[in-house]
């Protein structure tokens, strides 16, 4: 089973639109067709917007963070390599996604331009969610049919939660 | 490799009628179209939330990425 590495952006554009690409990724994680990893670093940015910003208690950030289907890497695992990263770029959350991805070897997905630039992309392979979807369509890793039905799935249960 | 968990006879009623009705070929595939079914709705709660807590705070998406 392919993996990759969720960055915040898109955890949070998935749970706002559950349709679009960013969606589309996290619910192939929800039903088993690729493996989500993510690390403390972005998880505790996540808790941090949805407190601060958005006034979560601790029970529904909780919940939030089981919903997503995500395993977290925790800093001991990659808090050396980040280091090494502090020239590139600027966020801890970003710099520790970059130290996974060089150690494990996958992909980090994410909708950040600061993943685009070359020096990123000569440590590591990063996608946005599109294009990972296009990436697993063209290694026959999922059909276009698969994708079809998983958008009417997102349909059903948007019409039923009246999202 | 599969091994056994223990449950009461009402569930074990419950599974068994529920593989037949949805013509599983063991417990095993129906547990497991259960679990997957359970993370979706999960995750379409704490969506409904998210958007919910985003209209109270009048903030759009942007602001929090």
């Amino acid at each position: 089973m392919i993996s990759c590495l969720i960055d915040t952006n898109v955890v949070f554009s998935a749970l706002y639109k559950p349709q679009s690409p960013s969606g589309i990724v996290i619910y192939l994680g929800i039903i088993d067709k690729i493996r989500m990893y993510s690390t403390e670093h972005v998880r505790d940015e996540i808790k941090v917007v949805l407190v601060e910003k958005l006034d979560y208690s601790n029970e529904e950030v909780r919940r939030l963070l089981l919903a997503i289907s995500v395993e977290w890497i925790p800093q001991t695992d990659y808090k050396d390599e980040m280091k090494k990263f502090e020239k590139i770029l600027s966020s801890d959350a970003d710099r520790s996604l970059l130290a996974c991805a060089k150690i494990l070897g996958i992909p980090i997905i994410s909708r950040d331009k600061d993943f685009q630039s070359e020096q990123v992309k000569r440590i590591a392979k990063v996608f946005t969610p599109q294009q990972f979807i296009t990436f697993l369509l063209k290694n026959n890793i999922i059909t276009r049919n698969e994708i079809n039905k998983i958008i009417e799935d997102i349909k059903k249960y948007e019409l039923l939660f009246g999202i | 490799m599969l091994s056994t968990i223990a449950v009461s006879e009402d569930v074990k009623r419950e599974l068994h009628k529920l593989k037949v009705e949805e013509g599983f070929r063991s417990f095993n595939e129906l547990i497991k179209k259960l679990i997957v079914e359970y993370k979706k709705i999960r995750f379409m709660e704490a969506s409904k939330l998210f958007r919910e807590r985003l209209k109270e705070k009048k903030l759009r998406l942007e602001d929090i990425l």
